[in-house]
């Protein structure tokens, strides 16, 4: 059933370069899937607690689809909750995920989970220090979660009660010289308690979703550079015309951009859904605003 | 002695001739209606003795058996009433009426007790229908002859008393036929509305021109007091005249409903119906003992608007869903099957939310947030599936009304300093320029490009390269159903013919995915937005 198995170890050139650099580097890594994505140099560990809540759900899966669409590699642990809409968002996206297993890489665990692990085996890369066959074990999910961190350049914590497994990933990041990023919760939620924490004590809180991919622009760590400027060159004047328009006013409605731009509806409704179509602008129900 | 008499039954609007049989026999006297009568019928015996006997003629004294042939269909109306009792005259030779004559005519009406003929429901299809069935000569009632007066070939002769129908049958003072009135002035009455008073709406209008010009479908999203029915009371200014049998087939409609009165002649206008929400499943598609039209074919060739169409309940909405894509609508009544036509611009408009703020700029919703996703959940429904529009209708700020206001803008009317506001002129002239180009492809001035299934699709809507890849692309990108991308390319014809191209190019797609509003929501803007996390663990629940 499972793709084959391959092996890497800390002395071949594919071996992901951040990974090299942490106190204690797994000598070994067994994978299914896609290496090179690993050793892409823009993976975002995005991680919290197996029991979450509607908003932690939200915002690991918006989060993580975020990233990806910027070519981001989405880094997770697969276990159920948070990190499971972290993959499932950068799959949605469209995008690249890595996986990494507290137990070999054959063993699918949690076992509801194999329709997700298969998908990530073909669109993504699945990844453990664990020899085949090895099943999971008190300790070895803590240990994985240095390889998480280890692979990143940043971790973002989405949701975390005070005991969650996902401090210990941040804890981590914190040791090997990466950013912690962590969404605030209510404070009167105990499932976000750790985050909460997290923001006491240091790591970054993320106040909007697209926070880290700015951040990771402007730390020039990304390696798609986004923003203003960048949109501006894939469009044609009109377009430009538009999403200056909407850039400056904020949300409008096309009845206003028809008047203010002085276009006509049958020139003008083309030109919005080809700029809702490259992913510039959105639309609900009347209301025009820029999507990026 | 046997008598004769020709007068039509209605199955809908479509009549049959049937022919009065009446029999004078020695016995206790009596009167028997045989033929299926219905209530109404059966006790027309009582109205034709008092009538006739108003009117100085004799009863006979014997017994009476009238027959309705065809006996096996159901005979329901009072019109019944005029041919029944010359029947009964016809039969006692002192009247004088001659047979052969009588049969030559084709004749209807009430009696009133006093002998007088009045005004029934349903003359036109009636006339119309005994002309196809040969019979050029009808005596009616005078009441209804403004209703039938522009029916071409046939001979009316109206009367008002029994006696002046007597008189003109025994020959003693012979009506001569009817001289059709003056054509009525139909532009006089058009154009009380006009789309120019819509102001600031340039968006909206241009979609109700392509639905108009389509015949598709269209839903208006918009908060309260954004002009929505301000736009939907004005759309039948912009469809094009109505043809002489377009006109006969509404007038029948509205004759067999009986929303006809004395002094009406045909419907001129285009019809505009907006039922309320309350409406009843029978009064918006049709029944009741005889099957009557309902609202669908009150509106037919017209409007039908559905305003605030999220508080229609879902099992009137569901009744639509047939009559919208068929054109006609079928009403079973155990023993008969009475179809009616329907064809109309479904029209509808609705709120974001129970109290209508929600999402709006200016003012604070009041709603829960469940409220809202039940409210909106309603629209969702396979009757949405089925118009081809679905626009946002813009908010307008009151604060730009009162300046326009100030300004000399007219009544009510909302500015938009400098920009251009189209009038009803100019929109029907488009409309008649897409008209034109489909009634030349379809070869039928009735035929639209909402119309059209299947193959037809295939053959008419020819595609260029670009327009393909971009429906692929739109298709990927708003996860668009088989039957959405269907509309999408029907409307991007309409949009074709009004721009006079033969071919759909990219921009016309492109045009028509805006006029597919709920297919486009962005994903990331509420309520929908609420739906992300419910997929996602959907998925993992696999």
């Amino acid at each position: 059933m499972s793709r084959d198995i391959k092996r890497i170890t800390i002395d071949d050139t594919a071996y992901p370069p951040l990974l090299r650099t942490i106190p204690n580097p797994p000598k070994a890594l067994y994978y299914i899937g896609d290496i090179s994505l690993a050793s892409s140099g823009t993976c975002v560990a995005v991680v919290g607690a197996r029991r979450c809540s509607d908003y932690g759900r939200y915002v690991a899966s918006k989060l993580a689809g975020r990233l990806a669409e910027n070519g981001v590699t989405v880094v997770s642990g697969m276990a159920m909750g948070i990190d499971s809409y972290a993959h499932i968002g950068a799959l949605k996206a469209g995008g690249k995920t890595v996986a990494v297993l507290g137990n070999g890489p054959d063993i699918c665990f949690p076992s509801g989970s194999t329709e997700l692990k298969a998908r990530i085996e073909a669109e993504g890369l699945i990844l453990s220090e664990y020899p085949p066959g090895t099943h999971p074990a008190k300790g070895t999910f803590p240990m994985r979660n240095r390889i998480i961190s280890g692979l990143s350049c940043a971790t973002v914590v989405v949701e975390a009660g005070l005991g969650s497994g996902s401090l210990i990933t941040a804890e981590r990041a914190a040791e090997q010289g990466r950013t912690v990023y962590a969404v605030p919760s209510n404070i009167t939620s105990v499932m976000g308690l750790g985050c909460n924490r997290l923001i006491q004590d240091g790591a970054i809180p993320i106040a909007v979703i697209d926070d880290v991919v700015s951040d990771l622009a402007l730390g020039g760590l990304c390696t798609k550079a986004e923003g203003p400027s960048h949109i501006l060159k894939q469009l044609g004047k009109d377009e430009i015309e538009i999403y200056k328009y909407i850039l400056k006013y904020g949300e409008t409605s096309s009845e206003n951009l028809a008047k203010a731009l002085k276009k006509e509806p049958r020139e003008l409704n083309p030109i919005i859904t080809v700029l809702e179509m490259k992913g510039i602008i959105g639309s609900g129900l009347g209301k025009i605003f820029i999507a990026k | 002695m046997v008598s004769r008499i020709v007068t039509a039954g209605l199955n809908g609007i479509a009549a049959y001739p049937v022919y009065v049989e009446t029999d004078i026999a020695k016995g206790l006297p009596a009167v028997t209606v045989v033929g299926l009568p219905s209530t109404t019928v059966r006790e027309a015996k009582e109205r034709i003795r008092a009538a006739i006997a108003n009117s100085y003629f004799e009863f006979p004294d014997d017994r009476v058996t009238i027959n309705l042939s065809p006996a096996g269909s159901r005979k329901e109306g009072s019109y019944f009433d005029l041919p029944m009792a010359l029947g009964v005259l016809a039969t006692v030779d002192t009247n004088e009426i001659r047979g052969e004559t009588l049969t030559e005519y084709g004749i209807m009406g009430e009696l009133a007790l006093d002998g007088s003929v009045k005004h029934i429901d349903g003359a036109l299809p009636l006339v119309i229908g005994l002309r196809k069935s040969g019979y050029r000569k009808i005596m009616l009632p005078l009441e209804n002859l403004r209703e039938v007066e522009r029916v071409s070939g046939v001979e009316l002769y109206p009367v008002s008393t029994l006696r002046q129908a007597v008189a003109h049958f025994a020959g003693t003072k012979v009506l001569p036929p009817a001289v059709p009135g003056k054509e009525e002035e139909s532009e006089k009455c058009e154009a009380e509305r006009d789309f120019f008073e819509v102001k600031g709406q340039e968006m909206a209008k241009r979609a109700i021109v392509i639905s108009v010009a389509g015949g598709h479908g269209i839903y208006m999203h918009g908060f309260p007091g954004s002009g929505k029915s301000m736009l939907a009371r004005r759309i039948p200014t912009i469809m094009p005249k109505l043809s002489y049998e377009e006109m006969l087939e509404i007038t029948m409609i509205y004759s067999v409903a009986g929303k006809l009165s004395a002094d009406e002649s045909m419907v001129q206008g285009r019809p505009f119906r907006a039922p309320h929400h309350s409406i009843t499943r029978a009064a918006l598609i049709g029944g009741e003992r005889p099957p009557k039209p309902g609202e669908v074919s009150l509106a037919h060739r017209g409007v039908l608007f559905l305003d605030e169409l999220p508080e229609f309940s879902r099992e009137t909405l569901e009744t639509l869903r047939q009559p919208v894509e068929e054109g006609e609508v079928i009403i079973h009544r155990g023993d008969s099957r009475v179809t009616f036509p329907c064809n109309f611009i479904l029209v509808a408009a609705g709120n974001p939310c129970r109290c209508g703020y929600y999402g709006s700029k200016y003012k604070k919703c009041k709603c829960s947030l469940n409220s809202v996703f039940k409210y909106q959940a309603r629209l969702s429904g396979p009757l949405m599936d089925r118009i081809d529009m679905h626009i946002a209708v813009a908010e307008i700020r009151s604060g730009k009304l009162i300046d326009a206001t100030k300004n000399g803008g007219g009544r009510g009317e909302i500015s938009d300093a400098g920009g251009h506001c189209m009038s009803s002129k100019e929109m029907r002239e488009m409309v008649k320029r897409a008209r034109a180009v489909q009634m030349e492809r379809y070869g039928t001035g009735t035929k639209l490009n909402a119309h059209i299934e299947g193959a037809e699709i295939e053959k008419h809507c020819k595609m260029d390269a670009s327009a393909v890849s971009l429906l692929t692309q739109a298709a990927d990108r708003f996860a668009l159903s088989m039957r959405s991308v269907t509309k999408l390319i029907k409307v991007s014809r309409t949009i074709a013919d009004i721009e006079g191209s033969s071919e759909i190019t990219q921009v016309h797609i492109a045009e028509a995915l805006q006029y597919r509003a709920f297919d486009r929501v962005y994903s990331g803007s509420l309520p929908l937005e609420g739906k992300v996390g419910t997929k996602c663990s959907d998925e993992v629940a696999l």
